[in-house]
């Protein structure tokens, strides 16, 4: 029974960050209906921005503020110059623009930091040792850092200006324009809180998967399946998604299929949402117009 | 007048461009070392994923990133069929059928996702693909992790130019059967009606069109060349392992769709030609970083050149038609 | 003193082909203009032309004396414009509050907006009631009036609306008419009024155009516009 409880405490930690991914895929799913397939690639770049930090000897805290800044700048800038300009409705345009993005960061980061596996810091590492629960310091720490963040991120969509726009964005873009909001500067300012939350989730999971190029591609894969099972438009959704997948994968992982078959059930939660219920748990009706 | 001059010239070049090619995929066995030919089997595997993809994409509207993934399918076919005593050709045939089926049974649900759901569907089963290759159970067919050594089909007796050769003009007949058969799809009704479901799929329905069947179809035959040609490239490298799989296949595949040229069968061969040879110059400009300067190539053709190398290659002729 | 709006020589296209020719119209600071026209006359591309959102215009649109040229949408509202689309475009999803603070987004003086949507609940006072709810669960005519409340709560010089009666009950409409009467003599804002419902139009406002596939073909004072049978018949159906 213990067993079974860690399994679903690991789970839970796993999940968050499965959920951080999730959630800055939907803020820039809901303003632009386009799903970012390079979220992860950008991610493990900020991871490697902080790591190069850490190596300069930036005190931990430090550096994580500065890759939060450079994230949320890179990713505005990103939206700027390759995705703003590519808008024409064509999917393969979209698509293409993402996987050509996904190469160039990776192989940037190859280029720049090299392909092997580096160790990442963890600031718990030796904090919360004295609890009585069977997380690792860090998987505590992280849990901490990302309901935080996600606290965070609430309570600035919820109350300030700057996030009701970014709502109403994502509700009716026209109308915001009229009533003097610019779009533009919403779906910038998007793609860099996309690319910020994206990096906590990369710093976080580095310390457990070391870092290298291709670190995020399976957390990615069920950041995706964690967007889609929440509904894509959901940002509550794909969090509670995210967490729920992050337990399912450890107990089917522990208990059913082992763990070389994880990856293939990202795939069919992907799969069977979007054939079963393509609204996923807690997404809106789209009604598309001829 | 020059207007109508210049159909004429693109015809004229069009056939010497035809029997150019023809005649040296005809004589190239004898005309290049073996390293070479190799290199022109690759190719020609390219064209075929890239023919089926460009009826997906360019005809078809709906964008895969997941044909690596039937690649392996096509690849592992193979290897099963054999190791349970199949002849070369029914093998073949088997892999044909196999990846239909599963390009249709995929298709089938894949006809409520559009665009961008499509992609990420796609997108996932790439990513998938190897762990599924590497499960234990399957082992004593896959090899696992490790990999599996292919042997090349035996040339027959008569046929006195070796092994590497025989299976280089299997490779430019199945190149030539999926041109034709792209052609023939993409000609008559089933063509105006996959023109017309990409342009606008209630319209098309409303207008009789069976949109399920077509889109279905046009999965499964995209994804058994895909197949066809991921055996192909398997063989002739003698050798798999799931590595050969990952998503960055799928990538590759989309890159040289997207630089070839959407929408057009050559944009499939200079597709092909692009993710052949111009790799060799990338390493050159980035020697560890191949993959952004592929990427950078891609989001360079999406901006300045939407058609790819073949819609470049056209308005370029038609300027030579008219002066 | 110069006009609200001033509208010269207006031109512009979706692209091939002219939808508007030469339009001259001025909205005086203080008044009601009606811009009349049966559906497709081009009464709405008309104001997109004005926000600078068709693809092709030429022509001078000035605000209270300065141009709009090559301004983006959301800065020409911000030059003292309330707009009132036609279908209303409320943010449904987001409650009856967050709608009239994001009317407010332009404006510094966060402090004086609460004040303002307390004097909008004087002229609405419905949209209290409803304060907590999302703007997609309101009636037709609810809508219709947050989304002039979100428009004044900008406090705009210039409030355009487009198509206020659109799929109203008649009652509903009078009372929303009366109102805008009201914010106009009250606020001293400026109204251009956008309908196909001719007879209550000609009644609020003081001058009239008249438009017929993207012309302007009559113009003149709302009373001279409205007895003038043959405009009645072969423009506006009534």
């Amino acid at each position: 029974m213990d067993a079974f409880i860690f399994q679903i405490m690991t789970g839970f930690a796993t999940g968050s960050i499965y959920a951080s991914v999730a959630l800055a895929l939907v803020i820039i799913f809901r303003s632009t209906h386009e799903l970012n397939l390079a979220q992860g690639e950008m991610a493990m770049f900020s991871t490697f921005v902080a790591w190069q930090l850490i190596e300069f000897n930036v005190p931990y805290w430090g550096a994580f503020a500065i890759t939060l800044v450079f994230s949320f700048f890179a990713g505005m800038l990103i939206e700027r110059i390759l995705v703003r300009p590519a808008q024409n409705g064509n999917p393969l345009t979209a698509v293409a623009i993402f996987v050509g993005l996904m190469l160039i960061i990776n192989g940037m980061a190859g280029w720049i930091f090299g392909f092997t596996m580096r160790d990442f810091p963890s600031p718990f590492e030796n904090l919360f040792t004295g609890l009585p629960v069977a997380l690792s310091g860090h998987e505590i720490g992280m849990l901490a850092v990302v309901f935080t963040m996600l606290l965070l991120i609430f309570l600035f969509f919820r109350f300030t200006p700057l996030g009701l726009a970014l709502r109403a964005v994502a509700v009716n873009p026209e109308s915001c324009r009229l009533v003097g909001i610019s779009v533009n500067r919403m779906l910038a300012i998007g793609w860099g809180l996309a690319a910020m939350i994206g990096s906590v989730a990369g710093m976080m999971a580095a310390p457990i998967l070391f870092l290298d190029p291709h670190m995020m591609a399976f957390i990615m894969t069920y950041g995706l399946a964690a967007a889609v099972l929440g509904g894509l438009d959901s940002p509550l959704g794909a969090i509670i998604a995210g967490l729920l997948l992050g337990v399912m994968e450890n107990l089917a992982g522990a208990y059913v299929v082992g763990p070389e078959l994880k990856l293939p059930l990202a795939l069919l939660v992907i799969f069977s949402v979007l054939v079963f219920r393509p609204r996923g748990l807690m997404g809106h009706v789209v009604i598309k117009r001829v | 007048m020059t207007g109508t001059r210049s159909p004429q010239i693109s015809s004229v070049l069009k056939k010497v461009l035809i029997l150019c090619v023809g005649g040296f995929l005809v004589a190239a066995p004898f005309l290049v070392e073996s390293f070479a030919l190799f290199e022109l089997t690759t190719v020609l595997c390219y064209v075929t994923v890239l023919i089926g993809m460009n009826l997906l994409t360019g005809y078809g509207g709906q964008v895969s990133l997941g044909h690596g993934a039937f690649a392996a399918l096509g690849a592992y076919s193979y290897i099963v069929l054999i190791t349970l005593g199949v002849p070369f050709w029914p093998a073949l045939i088997g892999i044909g059928v196999i990846c239909f089926i599963a390009g249709f049974a995929f298709g089938f649900p894949a006809l409520r996702l559009s665009g961008h759901h499509l992609a990420l569907a796609t997108f996932a089963l790439a990513v998938a693909t190897p762990q599924f290759i590497k499960i234990k159970a399957f082992e004593p067919w896959t090899g696992g992790s490790n990999g599996s050594f292919i042997p090349l089909p035996e040339a027959p007796a008569w046929f006195a130019y070796g092994d590497e050769a025989w299976f280089y003009y299997i490779c430019v007949g199945f190149t030539l059967l999926s041109l034709i058969v792209a052609v023939n799809i993409l000609r008559g009704r089933s063509g105006t009606a996959i023109r017309a479901i990409k342009d606008n799929p209630t319209a098309a329905a409303a207008m009789g069109i069976d949109v399920a069947r077509y889109k279905t179809l046009v999965f499964g035959v995209s994804t058994t060349m895909a197949g066809l040609a991921g055996a192909g490239m398997s063989i002739q490298t003698q050798y798999v392992s799931p590595e050969s799989f990952t998503l960055v296949l799928s990538i590759i595949f989309l890159v040289g769709l997207v630089v070839g040229g959407i929408g057009s069968l050559w944009g499939a061969v200079l597709g092909a030609l692009f993710l052949q040879y111009v790799p060799y110059y990338t390493e050159q400009v980035s020697e560890v970083a191949p993959a952004a300067v592929f990427g950078a190539l891609l989001l360079l053709t999406i901006f300045f050149m939407p058609r790819g190398l073949a819609g470049a290659a056209a308005s370029a002729t038609r300027r030579l038609g008219r002066k | 003193m110069s006009a609200a709006l001033e509208v010269s020589d207006l031109s512009g296209s979706y692209g091939q082909g002219n939808v508007l020719y030469n339009m001259n119209f001025t909205v005086e600071q203080g008044g009601i203009t009606a811009l009349l026209g049966a559906n497709g006359a081009g009464k709405t591309t008309t104001l997109r032309a004005i926000y600078n959102l068709l693809p092709q215009r030429t022509g001078d649109v000035r605000l209270f004396g300065s141009s709009t040229e090559r301004k983006p949408a959301e800065a020409v509202a911000r030059m003292g414009v309330g707009h009132v689309p036609d279908g209303r475009g409320t943010f449904d999803s987001l409650t009856v509050e967050e709608n009239l603070i994001l009317g407010a987004y332009g404006r510094r003086d966060k402090s004086a907006v609460r004040d303002d949507m307390k004097r909008m609940f004087g002229y609405f006072p419905r949209l209290q009631e409803r304060f907590t709810q999302q703007a997609g669960t309101l009636s037709g005519g609810e809508q219709q009036m947050l989304a002039i409340a979100r428009a004044l709560i900008g406090r705009p010089k210039l409030l355009i609306l487009d198509e206020p009666s659109f799929g109203l009950a008649p009652v509903v409409v009078q009372e929303i008419f009366s109102i805008i009467r009201l914010i106009n003599t009250q606020e001293g804002v400026a109204v251009l009024l956008v309908e196909q419902n001719a007879g209550m139009a000609f009644a609020l406002a003081d001058q009239a155009f008249v438009m017929e596939t993207g012309r302007i073909v009559v113009s003149g004072k709302s009373a001279d516009v409205a007895a003038n049978e043959e405009v009645r018949r072969a423009y506006l159906g009534i």
